[in-house]
């Protein structure tokens, strides 16, 4: 039988793919502006960070609002549930990538300090895994959904790469690289942080579509 | 008899493929389940599932319909009541019912309670005025109308009546509670003290609920079960049911989407 509640919930469905495709383009731009040294396009991201906190709350409150007219239950509940936590965790996605755009700024008026090479790397992991987990959400593929949680330890290997050659070849030797060598360790930070929200989506996506506890309990992925 | 604390997990009420006909028609298809002792059970389901007349196979109201016809086993207590020889009286005794549509007897509310105790048992003045207080009192009725005792029954309103009926029962010491769409007559906030009452009660009886009422049973409830033409398609934990369903017709069902 078709619902009317079907619509409404596809009407979310598509927010939530709104505020993803906002999200992703502020951490594309983010990352250009860091290897392009393109202020005009940090700014831009930092700016535009105003319109996904808008859509945010605007989100948060079609789902309470669905919540009490609708009572969902079973799938319903838990697309609408996953729905509200996705939606945090990409708001909180769009701030690090305002952060990173922080950090550019902050490069700007510095020489450069050494060639980018692990963080274009990386950045490229936290791109192409956010792209999977809104995809698996989208489609809910878990198999994607499973692929995304298991590449944040790669995130991880990328973070702790750079971290340990901007202290060890650069700030313990000169300490006077610090201002330039913090904000890229930062940088790759804020990217590592991005892979573990996107984790959290990727185990949401499993519990909306399997009503299963991944978070937390890794060894209910297999 | 009382259940010892160590028995919570054994079956209060354990059915075997029970069938179940109303001459042709088969109403109930090999029905398996266990009812827990003291904790809420809801049967949920569309109109003409079956649900019920499930209830009513507990204490064997289906008898008095002509025609009714069973086969399988249901045990209270280890006990079948199926069995030919088994005691009517003592088995509506323990296995008390309370309907969609209140309904007190023509008398005093005193006399509303103490007409069970009577019939099973001669007793003395002074026995069943206490009875009368204990059952008001479970019923959280005792304080609003232990100076009105002799007004007629009928005069209360719907949700005291239903409270009064669930007062009959635990006056005779019923131990197995079925409710019919208890709540279906009453408006949201009878509904709402009624359902604390429950949970009250859920502490020494075992409640069994039938409800169209699907937040009502996800609300109330520790256990659930789902029947669609006769079968229970799903039984489990409430949580599971309403938030997890294994089986795509309970999805459909409780999210709508069936028919």
């Amino acid at each position: 039988m078709e619902r009317h509640f079907d619509e409404e919930l596809n009407e979310l469905r598509k927010e939530i793919l709104k505020m993803a495709v906002m999200t992703q383009e502020a951490i594309f731009k983010s990352i250009e502006a860091l290897k392009n040294r393109d202020n005009t396009q940090a700014k831009e991201v930092i700016d535009n960070d105003v319109k996904i906190d808008e859509l945010e709350l605007a989100i948060d409150e079609r789902c309470i609002d669905m919540i009490a007219r609708r009572q969902p239950m079973a799938k319903d509940l838990r697309f609408i549930a996953t729905g509200m936590k996705i939606n945090a965790e990409l708001e909180r996605i769009a701030d690090l990538a305002e952060d990173i755009s922080q950090c550019v700024l902050e490069l700007a008026d510095k020489p450069i300090l050494k060639p980018l090479i692990d963080i274009p790397k990386l950045s490229v992991v936290a791109q192409n895994m956010v792209r999977d987990a809104i995809d698996a959400f989208v489609k809910r593929d878990i198999g994607l959904a499973k692929k995304v949680v298991l590449s944040d330890s790669e995130a991880d290997k990328l973070r702790d790469l750079v971290q340990g050659e901007l202290i060890n070849d650069y700030m313990a030797k000169d300490p006077s690289t610090a201002t330039r060598a913090v904000p890229l360790l930062l940088i790759a930070r804020h990217l590592e942080r991005i892979c573990d929200h996107t984790t959290n989506i990727a185990e949401d996506v499993i519990y909306m579509v399997e009503g299963k506890v991944v978070k937390h309990h890794p060894e209910e992925l297999s | 008899m009382a259940i010892s604390e160590g028995n919570l997990d054994k079956p209060k009420i354990q059915v075997d493929n029970l069938c179940l006909w109303y001459g042709s028609f088969q109403a109930l298809k090999s029905i398996n389940a266990c009812f827990r002792d003291r904790i809420i059970t809801a049967i949920i389901g569309p109109s003409g599932c079956g649900k019920s007349t499930l209830l009513r196979v507990f204490n064997r109201m289906n008898d008095l319909v002509e025609g009714v016809r069973t086969s399988g086993k249901v045990l209270i207590e280890d006990i079948s009541i199926s069995d030919n020889n088994i005691d009517l009286v003592s088995l509506r005794k323990k296995v008390g019912m309370v309907f969609q549509r209140p309904n007190p007897f023509p008398l005093s509310i005193y006399e509303n309670i103490v007409f069970g105790p009577r019939i099973h048992g001669s007793m003395n003045k002074s026995e069943l005025d206490e009875i009368v207080e204990e059952s008001l009192k479970s019923v959280l009725l005792w304080d609003e109308l232990k100076s009105k005792l002799d007004n007629p029954a009928l005069s209360l309103s719907l949700e005291q009546k239903q409270r009064l009926c669930i007062a009959r029962l635990i006056a005779v010491k019923s131990d197995i509670l079925l409710m019919d769409e208890p709540c279906s007559a009453l408006d949201p906030y009878a509904t709402a003290r009624i359902e604390e009452l429950m949970r009250e009660l859920k502490n020494r009886y075992t409640i069994i609920i039938v409800t169209h009422n699907m937040q009502q049973a996800a609300r109330i409830s520790d256990e659930a079960g789902f029947m669609l033409l006769g079968e229970l398609i799903e039984f489990g934990a409430t949580e599971n049911i309403f938030t997890r369903p294994t089986n795509k017709l309970t999805e459909d069902y409780i999210t709508g989407r069936y028919g």
